[in-house]
């Protein structure tokens, strides 16, 4: 049983590859393409096998569909200038609490000292 | 590097940290939260370096500064968000609206695919910011595409 299902899976695997021998380019290399993660010579190569094969047309346009897709259910969130204001003013006031500047001199601790709130 | 020069690069990539907290946590207060806390710790880590570090008129430094800061930061976010997710895994079953699809990932599957769609990191970049193996970062883009896709069909069609 088990042997009849290795030849099966082997069969489909073989003829798999013959579908892939039609078409120009992989899947992999679609999503090499759309992911940005090919030089500017292996895209000008790529466009120019897609442009003269339509399964791999195919192929690519189901790929950006999806891709499409996918960024359209990811957040893309924004958030008003009042709260962008606050959220500054409160990591600016972490870099105060944190950075303190070593050697910091006399005059500039007094003038600190003096601008500094009693309440 | 003075304090203010310092807020001023901070603050031009401000949006970027929002959103990705955001991606982290869906809840603008403790977006925010998770941005301040981030900062407080990459801070104490790096206070001397930030302190000694000469910021000047060289523009390819300046930038190489800010995108030190931008993936320091988020890295940070990243850790202490895969933390607050997993002591709030009630979230999980919550219905997050239009993106619940995205919000029913695990963390850092939503982390890496934000990342890389909205944010257009690259695959070094990524495997950088969140300290996981090449290999990983694949995997884990390919699986949460895989799933989001699903989770949407499934969700809009039903189960059979």
């Amino acid at each position: 049983m088990d042997q009849s299902n290795n030849i099966e899976t082997e069969f489909k695997s073989l003829r798999n590859r013959n579908v892939l021998a039609e078409t120009k380019v992989s899947i992999a290399e679609i999503n090499l393409y759309l992911d940005d993660r090919m030089s500017s010579s292996e895209r000008k190569n790529f466009e120019s096998k897609i442009s003269d094969c339509t399964t791999s047309q195919k192929n690519y346009s189901k790929k950006k569909t999806e891709k499409e897709f996918i960024q359209q259910l990811i957040p893309a969130p924004t958030f008003s200038s009042n709260r962008r204001a606050a959220l500054t003013q409160e990591l600016s006031d972490v870099s105060e609490a944190i950075l303190v500047e070593p050697n910091l001199s006399i005059t500039k601790k007094v003038v600190r000292f003096l601008n500094t709130p009693i309440i | 590097m003075k304090r203010n020069e310092l807020d001023n690069l901070l603050n031009s990539i401000i949006p970027k940290l929002y959103s990705f907290a955001y991606a982290m946590i869906q809840d603008d207060e403790q977006a925010e939260q998770l941005i301040v806390d981030a900062y407080s710790v990459f801070l104490v880590k790096e206070k001397s370096f930030i302190l000694d570090f000469k910021y000047n008129d060289n523009k390819k430094e300046n930038v190489s500064f800010k995108n030190y800061l931008l993936i320091n930061l988020i890295g940070e976010i990243y850790g202490l968000g895969v933390k607050r997710n997993s002591e709030q895994k009630h979230l999980k079953k919550l219905d997050h609206g239009e993106y619940d699809s995205f919000y029913k990932l695990d963390v850092t599957q939503r982390s890496v695919l934000f990342l890389k769609e909205n944010l257009k990191f690259n695959i070094e970049l990524i495997q950088e910011t969140l300290q996981i193996k090449k290999h990983q970062v694949l995997e884990q883009l390919y699986n949460s595409r895989h799933r989001i896709i699903e989770t949407e069909t499934t969700d809009s069609y039903g189960t059979f």
